[in-house]
Formats: C-alpha cells, structure tokens, sequence
C-alpha cells in the first residue's frame, strides 16, 4: 500500500536516525527484560531454597516449646502449668547421677533421653489436629537429646577434690574430677514411617540407602553431616539407649530445617526414652496452600502453648545475598525500569519530533495538495510505529543477551538461615546433663540465572510499541501544527 | 474532465487585502486587490519580488485567508469557508505546483502521483490507470518507476506537474515553476502548460518574476507593490 511504503521508505531515508531512535527505545525495552528475568530467576532461586524448608510435603511444624528469658533469671517453669511442670520433671530430671549408690571403682554407663526445650505431649494431639478442616495429614515426631555416659566411679578422694557433682552445664567435662568418665551426646529424633513424606527427615531427603522399613527392626537413619564426622556409613551399627541400630540410609536436611544426628523410628524411641505415647513435634499438610495461614491460627488458638511454625515464617527467617539481592531487585530493579523506559521515550519523541521539523516542506505539500490532518499524523505516528516495532525486536535481542550474560557468569548468592528459637539452656539447670546438641542447617549457596518467559517477551514488544506511539503522538501532534503554506514559505 | 462555459469567473477578488504584522511593523503584501480569472485562461502574474504575487497565490489556493475582501472561487467565498472545506477544496478542485517541485523523495514518480490520489479513496485498478494517464500527458509515462533523484529537474517539475492534474482540478496554480530550471528547460514547462490549458481547457495561474517565462501565458497581469499594474483585460500572445 503507498502509505505503508512512504513509511519504509522515509525510515530508510534517515536510516541512522531510526536506528538511535529504535535503539532508545530497545536500551528501555532490553532493561526491563534483563531485570524482569533476573527478578525471576531470583524468585526462583529463593523458591528452590526454600521449598524444602521445612521437610517436603511439610506445611507447618507445631510444637509446644518452654520459652527462656535471655537473661536466665526467674524460673522458666513459671508459664507451665502444675500437670505439665510435673510432666518435664518426670520426663527429664528425675534420674539424677548420683554416685553415693554406685560402689567406687566400678564400671558404669548410663543412657538418657532428654528435650530441654520443648514439652511432650500426646500422640492423641497428632490424631486431634490430623482431624481438623483443611488437614490433610499430620505425622508425630519425637526429637531429643541421647546422652551416653560412661566410665569408672571415681573414689571419695577423687570426689572430695572436684567437689559435689552438678548436674547441667555444658556439654561434656562437667567433673572437676579424674578424666575417666565419658560423656556423649547426640541428637535423635523418632520419625514416624508410615508416613514417608511428612516428618524430620522424609524419603525424598535420603542421599545414600534407603529410607525406614514399615517393620519393628532396629534401623537408623545418619545425618550426612555426623556420618561424616564419625565416619559412619549404610551397614555400620550405632548404639543408642544400649540397643544396636543399623545404618540404613544417610539424609540431608534442607535449609533451616532441625537436623539431628540419628534418626530412628518414632514407636522405637518413644519405648527407649520412656515416652511412650507421647511426641513433641506434629508435621501438618495442609490440604491446600492458601489455607495454611488460617490452619496455623486455628491450631494455635485451640492448642495452648503450641508454637507453629509455617513455610513463611522459615521463609521470613532467611538472609543473604539471595535475599539482598531479591530486595534490591525489586525497589531498585523497578526504579531502574521506569527511568530507563521514561528515558527511551523521551529520546524516541524527541527524535520524532525533530525529524518532523526537518519535513516541514515535505509534509505541508502534502497538506497543500489536500491531505486532511488527520492521513498526516497518520503517517507520522505510523513511522514511529514501525520504528517501536524494531526498537521491539533490538530490545528483546538486548534483554536476551543481558539475561544470558548473567547466566554466563551465574554468580553465586547465599541463603543464610537465622535459628530462631534458643536451644542452649543458659547455665546449670534442673534437667538432665548438657544441653541439645540438634543444629540447624544455616546456610545454602544457589547460582543466580536470570530467567525469560514468552510473556515476558510479549511484554518488551508491547512497551516498544507502545513507546513508538506516545512518539508517534508527539510528531503527529507537531506535524498537525504545520501549515500547508509552508509548502511555499519553507527554505531548508 | 470538467470543463466551465468558457467565460464564467472562476476567481473573483473584490478588495482583497493581506496585512502581516501590526502597527508599525504592518506589511501590505497584497492592498485592495481586484481581479477576475475565466475558466480555461492561462494567466500569468508577473511581478518583482515583494510585489505580492506570491501572496496573492497562497489567497487563490486557500492557503491563507485574506484580512479583507472577498475571494470568490466558483461564487463561494474562500474567507467563509472552514479549514477542513478549504482541504478538500485543495484536494479535488486545486492543483499545486512549487518551485521547489516538492515531490516525496524517496518515492516513486508513479508513487508520488499516487499519493495525490490516495485521500480520495479510489479503487487501486483506477488509480494505477489514472497515475498513468497523467503521466503519459506530460511525456513520462515510461519514466513512473524511477525515484526523484534519478531525473532531471525538468522531468521532476512534468511529475509535480502530473501529480496537480492527477485529481482532475478545475485550476492549477504554479509558484515560480521555472524557478530551479535553466531557460530552455524552463520555455519546456511553460509550452506544456501552454499544451494542458489548449487541449484540455485546464485553467492555469501561473506567479513567476521571469518576463518571459510570462510570455508563454495568454494573459499577463502585472503586480507591483501588492497592487494590480494593468487592467485585468485579456491580453492577445501570439
């Protein structure tokens, strides 16, 4: 059509003026893309950080924890009531070691089960919250610390130098006395195998072996981390509460997810520990992801005392420069979109509008020859158009080649996990010896890719074009402005 | 090809006056100025520059309106008319042709003729047969595919000349035509515009400051100071 041809034509008249102009507005264009992927391959790297947060298939972890002052004054029992103080005493504090019954000289060891910080409570708990509206499975979890003590029963002389036994403290070397007592402690939790995918440590997280067998055999299932340590691997036998388990698999666990060293079955340990029937921890799944948040205030409302922890909440915890940089994407990266996209239509409408000065004679002959107004704004918005078109396409050229330069480099970033709740007991205490040694998994590294999308291709040809016609507008309003005497005044 | 009773005032100026400028710095370009021009006359209006004439062709093309009087174009007075009449005014019944040629450089000769036509909406077969009618009246019909650049100046002005004619103007109204052309070229342009108002009847008005670019018209009027010098009175040319 002529028109169309009078357009192609006079931008390849000015072919270095349409080229600035496409480019302006591809530079606008090609920086949303690249901040546009980044942002999504942001999201997600945290996601995939975050994902197994709190074990696979886990919406929210519920617990009942005791909650210490900082400072350690005052009695922490104080928010507990009378049953449940008596529970903790029973459960933790009741066997202290005391050496006036064991004859001097002899051998001994000693196995204890102990959780300072959080409360036991009935299984039934499990079943109660596995009932309730928008459940979709619960499973119970038992995690506490094994303290293995063995050695000689030092004489009285022995004693009388070191002074009273005190029960508590740090881990290990408690006695001032003779170096002939051994002390271990590790963490283990009960895992409840019949369901596979909801718990401490679930099927999807085995690195080596095999997850638990639904039978009463002893096994045991080794944190890489610890089986690094002790040099443990599948096949070799711990002992724990003087029973042999089997190795049979090494788990990993995700960021921010409590990681014990040795898990076991959760029927086996209750019987060990002497808690049978209870549990301290019950993974929920929610049936569907919005109801999470109303699920954990409803839990928390009819189980008194319970902590509820959600994906969000693990989610909030996370630091790093994976979070830095997702926050400074997204104040700065929309920031840095606006201006740059501002910017590229301001060059493209300058540049039009110039150019329409420069075609005064042109365009008021065509106006004097009877052209309405509105065929020559037509035409003038219509070559911007088409130069919005190829700014498009430069611009999603430029986005490509941001957002694979990025995953060239594929930077590294850091998601550091901040332990919320306090494990270390502050100071000698009443329970058991030494405190829980369970560690949190602190940090994970993933590499940033900056992620494209045929929507957000769209999205770039759409603000080109878009930037062709606020352009357009401009040169077409100008042009509208001349006089079809210029035909005959205008000397250029 | 419409065609007037040969003797009925296409143009009929009563008093027209152009002002630029206020007070002190007022300009007369064109003062008091009565004329008549018939259909089918080739008229030239010769003059040195300032005298006006230049002016005067920007009031008979509906270019710019007058500060006073009256300009009659087939009875209706320009000055009343609203812009967007004045447009199609300029589209169907107008022809231009500039000094400078004005064509669209980066187009086609055929295509700047076309783009005459474009506005008006004709089915492609009968534009493309009019684009070549036209072209062929001034001798470029094999020329039609060639850019601007590509022909001489003479040749330019014969497609700016075919682009006026290509809506069928009842007159054509060229400023300085012969002004970018050497001499010959230019007696060239004048003899064809000569050949278009004897053969077709097409009413031409034609500014110019040559004498003898003039001479080629049938009727030369003459300007000076923003006023007629002579009688509007047919002038017999051999």
């Amino acid at each position: 059509m002529v028109y169309v041809n009078y357009m192609l034509s006079e931008l390849r008249r000015r072919r270095g003026r349409t080229f600035l102009t496409a480019l302006g507005l591809a530079v606008g264009v090609g920086l949303v893309v690249t901040v546009s992927a980044l942002s999504a391959g942001l999201d997600r790297a945290q996601e995939k950080v975050l994902k197994p947060l709190t074990g696979v298939g886990t919406d929210m972890s519920v617990t009942r924890p005791i909650s210490f002052s900082s400072s350690g004054q005052g009695n922490p029992l104080r928010g507990l009531s009378a049953k449940e103080r008596e529970q903790l005493r029973a459960e933790n504090g009741a066997r202290r070691l005391d050496f006036r019954q064991l004859t001097p000289g002899s051998k001994f060891s000693r196995d204890d089960f102990t959780a300072a910080a959080q409360l036991s409570f009935p299984s039934s708990k499990v079943t109660q919250i596995a009932s309730l509206a928008g459940v979709n499975s619960a499973a119970g979890g038992l995690t506490l610390n094994a303290t293995h003590i063995t050695g000689t029963v030092p004489t009285q002389t022995q004693l009388n130098q070191g002074g009273p036994p005190s029960a508590g403290g740090g881990g290990g070397g408690f006695f001032n006395g003779p170096r002939s007592i051994d002390f271990s402690s590790i963490s283990v939790s009960g895992v409840d195998q019949t369901h596979p995918e909801l718990g401490a440590i679930t099927a999807g997280q085995i690195a080596k072996g095999s997850y638990f067998k639904d039978d009463s055999s002893r096994e045991a299932i080794l944190d890489v981390a610890y089986a690094n340590r002790k040099n443990l691997g599948v096949g070799d036998t711990i002992k724990l509460g003087g029973k042999t388990f089997t190795v049979v698999a090494l788990a990993k666990t995700p960021l921010g997810g409590q990681s014990s060293d040795v898990y076991v079955k959760l029927s086996q340990l209750q019987k060990l520990s002497g808690r049978s029937g209870r549990v301290n921890t019950v993974y929920v799944r929610a049936n569907k992801a919005e109801q999470v948040g109303a699920l954990a205030r409803h839990i928390r409302q009819t189980f008194t005392g319970a902590s509820v922890t959600t994906a969000k909440d693990l989610a909030d915890r996370v630091s790093g420069s994976l979070v830095d940089a997702k926050n400074l994407t997204g104040k700065l990266g929309v920031a840095l979109e606006l201006v740059a996209l501002l910017g590229a239509i301001m060059i493209a409408s300058l540049l039009t509008l110039s150019s329409v000065t420069k075609r005064v004679r042109e365009l008021g002959t065509l106006k004097a020859i009877g052209w309405p107004q509105r065929l020559v704004v037509r035409q003038v918005t219509g070559e911007s158009l088409l130069q919005g078109m190829l700014g498009g396409v430069l611009g999603i050229a430029i986005g490509v080649l941001g957002a694979l330069l990025i995953n060239a480099f594929a930077p590294t970033l850091r998601a550091s996990f901040a332990s919320a709740a306090q494990n270390t007991l502050p100071g000698p205490f009443v329970f058991g010896q030494g405190a829980p040694t369970s560690s949190t998994s602190s940090s994970e590294t993933v590499s940033l890719t900056a992620h494209l999308s045929p929507g957000l291709i769209a999205l770039a040809v759409a603000l080109a074009v878009a930037g062709g016609l606020v352009a357009g507008a401009i040169g077409g309003f100008r042009a509208s402005r001349l006089r079809p005497a210029d035909a005959l005044r205008h000397i250029d | 090809m419409t065609m007037l009773d040969g003797g009925a005032a296409l143009y009929e100026l009563r008093g027209v006056t152009k002002s630029y400028g206020e007070g002190a710095s007022r300009v007369d370009a064109v003062r008091d100025l009565d004329l008549t021009i018939d259909a089918g006359e080739f008229v030239a209006v010769v003059g040195p520059s300032g005298s006006g004439k230049t002016t005067l062709l920007q009031l008979l093309g509906g270019l710019d309106r007058p500060s006073s009087g009256a300009i009659l174009f087939e009875g209706r007075d320009l000055a009343a008319l609203r812009e967007g009449e004045l447009t199609r005014l300029r589209l169907d019944t107008i022809g231009f042709v500039f000094q400078q040629f004005n064509l669209i450089p980066t187009v086609t000769a055929a295509e700047n003729v076309e783009l005459a036509l474009a506005p008006r909406r004709i089915p492609a077969a009968e534009r493309a047969e009019r684009v070549g009618e036209v072209l062929g009246a001034v001798g470029l019909g094999a020329r039609g595919h060639h850019l601007p650049s590509q022909l001489s100046g003479g040749e330019q002005q014969r497609v700016a000349i075919a682009r006026a004619l290509a809506n069928e103007p009842r007159v054509l109204l060229a400023d300085e035509p012969t002004g970018n052309l050497d001499s010959a070229t230019g007696k060239e342009i004048v003899n064809l515009l000569r050949l278009l108002s004897d053969d077709r009847g097409q009413t031409v008005v034609l500014i110019t400051h040559d004498a003898g670019a003039a001479a080629g018209a049938r009727r030369v009027v003459r300007m000076h100071d923003g006023r007629v010098a002579n009688a509007a009175s047919p002038v017999a040319v051999g």
